[in-house]
């Protein structure tokens, strides 16, 4: 079926007198032209809204814009106030107010006005697991939580700084003293980039440093990209350093650089790609990077745990494969495309945010396909008629295009 | 721009940005662990712990540890890798031997003797 064309932006005021029309565009342009061109939400095809952490966004973004490239009468409408914000709006049923965004076919990000009395999340996405948050205690029961793809949590430095690495003892004197910990370079607090107790990636970053996510020195740049400016544009690049989600690290690797991270017990840093260059989240899959975590979709669920909002059980299901993704949409390429890693390539699992990690062996692994998409190349056999009998013995099961070992 | 070619584009401007740092940097054939003793602590936020974090349990040779609620655990001999690390033909059974692991990928070493003076020879003090 195809898309219902997205509306023209609605032809405000249109019985106010032409003089006043005048000033006022005037005014708007000078003032704010994006939200002058701003749609109502509300009247997209079938909006499907979800709320929660910035860090995801690069996911969102994408799989939104291939379904709508796709044709999908969904419209995934994100807001991004803070990862935590998410779940507890939706566990508080709290209307979504203000602005959100929404991508058109070809990626292009577009703000839309929500209804003023508000909108109902239909979803909610964060890094960490609901109980990391302040003020949830346990997940209801008519809540589920359902995991997407694997993200890595970053340290960030301007290109300009000479930092490589920081390891978990220096972060802890960086964020938990400031300037008095003489963790140099970084003791300007002014140059301490931080987010609230509502961002996943500081909670993470909190773990594993053990300075309490509440305490953290620095600047609060309440978003990932608030961060990425902030630490991009620096004035002493040398003392900065700010915290935000791989994706939006990879995103914007033109403005700042990803510290390596070396763990408690390691005793070298490490970048979650197996170099500073490389996108193969190497690192992250066989958790020799210690900070990461598969993303969490939350929705309303009924009493046989199926998720309510049709939209939101379609956009979820698309990820945990419960739905299939529309004819052209690869939710597992888009994903990792925007940084994250599907959980049939990782060969690691942990328990909650930041337990102990063992291994994980996938069903139907997609290792293989990972490299293909993520850095160009694989030494993997293709099989692009997609079966068993084009795979050599060593790795017969053609999966996603390559021969898998298993 | 394919996605592919812009990213190539962007690892050799970045690569040629970095390459003065670049000695710095080395590929990783190993982990000597040279973890500190102290108390486990990996409290999530409100916990009400805000001490200082230290190693679990260890690793065997020099005490690989530290990571959220593991307890680390030795390391048989012919699971050594040439400098310590965790070597490929073992499974790895507990958090420390995957984040040890030998493994042919670059890494940045950071001091924490040389370039932290509160570091104190491996404890942490409390949060101020």
């Amino acid at each position: 079926m195809p898309r219902p064309s997205l509306p023209s932006p609605p032809p405000r005021r249109a019985r106010l007198a032409p003089g006043r029309l005048s000033a006022l565009a005037a005014l708007a342009a000078l003032a704010a032209p994006a939200r002058a061109l701003a749609v109502e939400c509300a009247t997209l095809p079938n909006p499907v809204y979800g709320l929660g952490g910035s860090a995801a966004k690069p996911l969102i973004a994408k799989t939104a814009a291939a379904l709508a490239a796709a044709g999908s009468t969904d419209t995934i409408i994100y807001q991004a106030p803070g990862a935590c914000f998410g779940i507890n709006g939706l566990i508080s049923a709290t209307k979504i107010t203000g602005t959100a965004s929404y991508w058109l076919a070809d990626g292009t990000e577009q703000s839309c006005d929500l209804p003023i009395a508000g909108a109902d999340p239909a979803f909610a996405n964060m890094g960490n697991t609901a109980t990391g948050c302040p003020g949830v205690a346990a997940l209801p029961p008519d809540i589920g939580d359902f995991l997407g793809p694997v993200q890595a949590f970053t340290l960030v430095v301007p290109l300009a700084s000479s930092q490589q690495s920081i390891s978990s003892e220096a972060a802890y004197f960086v964020f938990g003293f400031g300037q008095t910990g003489q963790a140099s370079p970084w003791t300007d607090e002014s140059q301490i980039f931080r987010r609230d107790v509502n961002s996943a990636a500081q909670l993470f970053i909190s773990l594993a440093v053990g300075v309490p996510s509440e305490r953290f020195k620095g600047v609060d740049t309440k978003s990932n990209s608030g961060t990425i400016t902030a630490v991009a544009g620096s004035p002493t690049p040398e003392a900065a350093i700010g915290l935000v989600g791989g994706e939006v690290a990879d995103a914007n690797r033109a403005s700042v650089r990803i510290l390596a991270y070396q763990h408690r017990g390691q005793s070298c840093g490490y970048w979650p790609d197996s170099t500073l260059t490389s996108f193969d989240k190497r690192n992250v899959r066989t958790g020799q990077y210690a900070i990461w975590a598969p993303q969490h979709f939350f929705a309303k669920i009924d009493g046989a745990g199926a998720i309510v909002h049709p939209g939101a059980a379609r956009y979820i299901g698309y990820f945990t494969g419960a739905t299939p993704a529309p004819a052209g949409v690869d939710i597992a390429e888009l994903s990792i495309k925007a940084g994250t890693v599907p959980a049939c390539a990782m060969e690691v699992q942990r328990q909650g945010d930041f337990g102990d990690v063992s291994s994980y062996a996938p069903a139907e692994p997609c290792g293989c396909f990972f490299e293909q998409v993520a850095t160009g190349a694989t030494e993997c056999s293709a099989c692009p008629g997609g079966q068993d009998a084009e795979c050599p013995a060593s790795a017969p099961h053609c999966r996603h295009g390559y021969c898998e070992v298993n | 721009m394919p996605a592919r070619l812009r990213r190539s584009y962007l690892a050799l401007a970045l690569a040629a940005a970095l390459a003065p740092a670049a000695a710095l940097v080395s590929a990783c054939s190993s982990d000597a662990n040279d973890a500190p003793s102290g108390p486990s602590v990996f409290d999530p936020p409100g916990a009400g712990s805000g001490g200082a974090p230290g190693s679990s349990g260890g690793a065997g040779a020099g005490g690989a540890a530290g990571n959220a609620g593991s307890g680390g655990g030795g390391v048989a001999p012919n699971c050594l890798g040439p400098d310590g690390c965790f070597a490929a033909s073992c499974a790895p059974q507990v958090t420390e031997h995957f984040l040890n692991r030998c493994t042919d990928a670059s890494c940045a070493r950071f001091d924490n003797a040389a370039r932290l003076p509160l570091f104190n020879g491996g404890s942490l003090p409390p949060l101020p």
